[in-house]
């Protein structure tokens, strides 16, 4: 031992002379001066400079524990110059730790992720079923990176019911540093009714009869024979009950109502019920939940049990029972016979023109009084609430830059800022130069991100805006007629009626044209040709012509 | 021997393979299936979609591969006279790096021929450049893939009319495990065409000839996908042995996607400054592979939580033996969880034991085990050895396994980890878990532990992990099951939907 003890000491930098450590006992921490495994003896002998600059000499059993920043390692990992905690017993090493992490629990930016469907948006506060079940609350800023196909989108674009990525940038935190959002296939793409025919498990294929598909209100014929694949996991109920799928093949020639979307290029089924009893549709607006007795009344007293098996459907995706509201308007499809129904689908109307409580975007309409340079004031102006205009008896001072875009939808053009501001959109009515020339304030549709101006369409003469209807629907198709350029066929349309303060579904497929209209799509404008069929549109028209046009 | 035997011949049978291939054919964006190929082509300025026969061959093994596609086709749309052949072959050398248990693959274009025909141009191919480039992570229970590539077209058409330039760049992302593969890739194509039209006037006649130049895009996100599934099948009849049973089924699917941004042509020249944006989708499936496998037959396990599981795993001949209790309730011991490990990533130790007995001690030095406490002649050597080398246990410092000793969740979750090859996904030492008995968890599991909770192959009980309790023999077969599923169905997903779902 006193050998290798002087070999080493020859080995060791410089005049540094180890202290004898033969019947040392206790702690020491320090630096790490030189470790070699010395075969014959089985050990690796070890010198360690304290933090007073004494010099030691040990020597440590292979069998020994030794780690680095609490990882477990072997002593052939250790390298001089580390700093060390050792427990000492008779001069031998009984405890050997190395601290060598810098930023102890760093994690590399966005190597945390969590995956699941947004339930709530509140504000910048978002709930989240994940995939294991539970449901946790996470913080969004204004700086998170939003993202939407791959394409940088703003944080409004948001749904309840939106399938979601999320990617942290530390350990335990639960602001949202980026966030991916599953594109068009989260959305439903047909609610279809049909007698099941076959069930393939191999394929995971069902085949059905006798289809038809929701649309426009009701149920129209779509195929006489139709094969569709299920996604994993399909969940299928009856009667609130889930039915194993290896149970399916026993509900040859039931009817079964089965939610469409078009995922990898083919559409499967995504979610199935097994109609038990007889059908009973109902359109109308809900008028009570009650939440413990799984229940709620419509308006017209009817009521309907519904429960986890209940399809609801908002905003083109599917979402759990908390989206239904009191004030809803509906469309149920029930299952039942006399007055015991359960409600198989929910299909709620609403749309509003911001997508959750995250958006400030708004829809105004009034006259240009004062252009600036990089503002204007609006006069006598009216916003968009409630589906209804509102007037409001104040002015309104608006910004717009580089980055809005200004329409002069009476000539067709774009407009720079600068030509606005120049030109004779706003203009001191009672002036000598205005009454000569016959000049007045223009009016503008203006939408809004808060104060700012994301796009504009301006018009010379005043819109009567009694005479407009605010609509929904779902893009069929789009053409670009010879005649009267850019139209859109609107399926599942809806108008809002004032009077009855209510969706009311239209039951034709709804022809729209696009040359006046002011196109926006994930937040910025957009063209007619961009317009693609399944797009949902909310939208401002005076009967044939669509005024504003939001995609949402 | 004989039980050996039986072993590969069922894992033979019941298991059948994974195709050889798993990856997109070429680099057009074109899927396939067992009759018919099909991409979209984006020369004339418009998108048109090209259907028709693909064959593929591959050659070589070990460092160098190569693999040749042949394709002729013809447009989907009867109006539109064309004609597609290409024949490529790509060469791939590949180099290991066995002390990081990684390799780097090179790929060149070695041969190419190519001739596109629509309506009354003819585009042949005159230069082809491609550099490729992948890295593979081979690790236990599944390699993981990653590539990059760059690519040149250069295009003569109708000899002296002009020339069209495709460059691509793009990446791959791929694994492939017993229970599945899937690769990606996302490619970015540009084209520029230079070139001359003739122009008609109203009533057709040629009247003039003239310059034209446009650039178009599209981005192409290509997925070739293979899955393994157990699925039940019941027996439609009831006097009989056979109650039902699990079988196998071998899924391949491809889906394409093309997102293009090309201008509006007219004649064959872009028309104004519009743009044609849209977005092409192609899916096709091959025809599934089924293998039915044996039937478990134990008499305890009915109606116990984890029936199901169980079954699965016996059916796998994960876990062997002919006794008709498998005491689900007991606890797991080390070495039979490791053994149910090997089996279930399919770690070949099989070969290894055939070869030990065929050419016996003459012709081999004598084998030492690492551990003091199995021994080679101990019939789950093989295993634990495979174990040992392959990463899945460390050798330890006392020399002893403790094979009998029982199973905790610790050491089950660090096995399952080190599997997979994630224990180095962990944050930097100097962590906790969200676990409150975060202090109970052993050091040296901390990372996996983790790692299986980030990843969702854990999930705590109250929040708590409890690390040091010993697994049930039910327990652990959940925890397998749940492992299975992993290999078979999150990585495809993460692979596969995650990429073309959200890009």
């Amino acid at each position: 031992m006193l050998g290798i003890t002087i070999a080493l000491l020859l080995f060791v930098n410089g005049a540094a002379q180890g202290a004898m450590t033969g019947t040392m006992n206790g702690t020491l921490e320090g630096y790490l001066l030189y470790i070699e495994y010395i075969q014959e003896n089985d050990i690796y002998l070890v010198a360690v400079e304290d933090y007073t600059g004494e010099f030691y000499d040990l020597s440590l059993n292979p069998g020994i524990p030794v780690i680095i920043d609490t990882i477990p390692v072997s002593p052939a990992d250790l390298r001089a110059g580390l700093e060390v905690y050792t427990e000492i017993t008779q001069g031998q090493i009984t405890r050997l730790e190395g601290y060598s992490t810098s930023q102890p629990g760093y994690v590399s930016p966005g190597s945390i992720t969590r995956q699941g469907v947004v339930t709530v948006i509140d504000g910048y506060q978002i709930k989240v079923r994940l995939d294991s079940g539970q449901e946790e609350t996470y913080a969004l800023a204004p700086f998170t990176l939003a993202t939407r196909d791959g394409a940088a989108v703003p944080l409004d674009v948001l749904y309840a019911g939106d399938r979601v990525h999320l990617y942290f940038d530390e350990l335990n935190t639960t602001l949202v540093g980026r966030i991916e959002i599953q594109g068009d296939s989260i959305l439903v793409s047909n609610i279809y009714r049909g007698q099941l025919e076959a069930v393939y498990d191999i394929h995971s294929d069902y085949m059905l009869t006798d289809v038809q598909v929701f649309r426009n209100g009701s149920w129209q014929d779509h195929q006489a024979m139709m094969k569709i694949p299920a996604t994993y996991g399909l969940p299928v109920y009856l009667s609130g009950h889930q039915v194993p799928s290896s149970y399916l093949k026993y509900y040859r020639s039931k009817t079964i109502y089965v939610v469409g979307k078009n995922i990898l290029g083919k559409e499967s089924m995504d979610r199935m019920i097994i109609r038990n009893q007889y059908e009973y549709c109902y359109t109308g607006k809900v008028n009570k939940v009650n939440w413990y007795g799984g229940a709620f009344e419509m308006d017209n007293k009817q009521n309907f049990a519904f429960n986890e098996g209940s399809i609801l459907i908002r905003n083109g995706r599917l979402q759990d029972q908390y989206a239904l509201n009191s004030g809803s308007d509906v469309c149920v499809m029930a299952d039942g016979v006399g007055g015991t129904r359960m409600a198989n689908i929910i299909y709620i109307l609403n749309e509003e023109l911001n997508n959750s409580s995250i958006g400030q975007r708004s829809l105004l309409y009034g006259q240009i009084d004062l252009i600036e340079q990089d503002g204007f004031w609006l006069k006598d102006f009216y916003v968009l609430d409630d589906n209804e205009w509102q007037a409001q008896h104040n002015d309104r001072h608006l910004f717009y830059g580089s980055d809005s875009a200004i329409c002069n939808t009476d000539e067709q053009v774009l407009l720079t800022p600068g030509e606005f501001w120049a030109g004779d959109y706003a203009i001191d009515e009672d002036s000598d130069y205005a009454q000569d020339l016959d000049l007045e304030d223009w009016f503008a549709y203006i939408y809004t991100d808060g104060d700012h101006v994301t796009a504009m369409a301006v018009r010379e003469e005043k819109d009567a805006l009694e005479e407009q209807r605010i609509s929904t629907g779902t893009v069929q198709r789009t053409e670009d007629d010879e005649l009267v350029g850019w139209n859109v066929y609107l399926c599942d349309a809806r108008d809002w009626s004032n009077y009855k303060n209510q969706w009311m579904n239209k039951s034709e497929t709804l022809r729209i044209n696009l040359e006046e209209a002011v196109i926006i799509k994930n937040g910025v404008l957009a063209e007619a040709e961009c317009l693609t069929a399944g797009d949902r549109l909310y939208l401002v028209r005076d009967d044939f012509r669509a005024r504003v046009i939001i995609v949402k | 021997m004989r039980r050996v035997l039986l072993i590969v011949l069922l894992a033979g049978i019941m298991l059948c393979p994974l195709p050889a291939l798993a990856v997109p054919p070429d680099y057009a964006g074109g899927i396939n299936n067992e009759y018919q190929y099909e991409e979209i082509v984006f020369l004339s300025g418009e998108p048109i979609k090209f259907m028709g026969s693909c064959d593929v061959s591959e050659k070589g093994n070990g460092d160098l591969k190569s693999i040749s596609y042949k394709f002729s086709l013809e447009p989907e749309d009867k109006g539109i006279e064309g004609k597609l052949d290409r024949r490529v072959t790509y060469e791939t050398v590949y180099s290991k790096y066995a002390e990081q248990g990684q390799t780097t693959g090179q790929t060149t274009v070695k041969s190419c021929r190519e001739t596109v025909e629509i309506g009354d141009d003819k585009f042949v191919l005159e230069d082809y450049q491609f550099s490729g480039s992948d890295v593979i992570d081979n690790r236990p229970a599944s390699d993981f893939n990653s590539g990059t590539l760059v690519a040149r077209k250069y295009y003569l058409i109708n000899k002296d009319e002009g020339t069209a330039l495709l460059d691509i760049s793009g990446g791959t992302s791929g694994y492939s495990n017993f229970w599945g593969r899937t690769e990606t890739q996302i490619l970015d194509y540009t084209l520029r065409v230079d070139r001359t039209v003739v122009l008609s006037n109203e009533e057709g006649d040629e009247e003039d000839t003239r310059k034209v130049s446009w650039e178009g895009s599209a981005r192409v996100l290509v997925s070739d996908s293979t899955r393994k599934s157990l699925l039940y099948s019941a027996n439609n009849a009831t006097l009989s042995t056979i109650p039902g049973g699990h079988m196998v089924v071998t899924d391949r699917e491809m889906f394409s996607r093309y997102d293009y941004n090309l201008p509006r042509m007219n004649d064959g020249a872009p028309s104004g400054s519009s743009r044609d944006k849209g977005q092409i989708e192609l899916n096709t499936e091959m025809l599934p592979q089924v293998a039915r496998l044996i039937i478990p037959k134990f008499r305890d396990i009915g109606g116990h939580w984890a029936e199901e599981d169980i079954r699965r795993l016996y059916s796998l001949n994960v876990f062997e033996g002919d006794s008709p209790f498998f005491l689900p309730d007991t606890p797991m011991s080390r070495a039979d969880f490791i053994m149910a490990m090997v089996k279930s990533c399919n770690i070949q130790v099989q070969a290894e034991q055939n070869s030990r007995s065929r050419f016996g001690s003459r012709t081999k030095t004598q084998e030492t085990s690492p551990f003091r406490d199995v021994p080679v002649t101990d019939p789950r050597y093989t295993s634990i050895k495979a174990a040992v080398e392959r990463g899945l246990i460390k050798g330890s410092t006392t020399g002893y396994f403790m094979p009998e000793q029982s199973l905790t969740r610790a050491q089950a979750v660090t096995i399952l980890i080190r599997a997979l090859g994630f224990e180095h996904n962990a944050p930097a030492p100097g962590y906790s878990t969200q676990y409150s008995d975060d202090a109970s968890i052993p050091d040296w599991a901390r990372d996996s532990i983790y790692v299986a909770s980030n990843i969702g192959l854990i999930e705590g009980n109250g929040n708590r992990i409890y690390p040091e309790r010993v697994m049930t023999r039910a327990e652990a077969s959940a925890m397998l099951v749940r492992f299975l599923n992993f290999l078979e169905r999150d990585l495809q997903e993460d692979y596969r939907e995650d990429i073309v779902l959200y890009q």
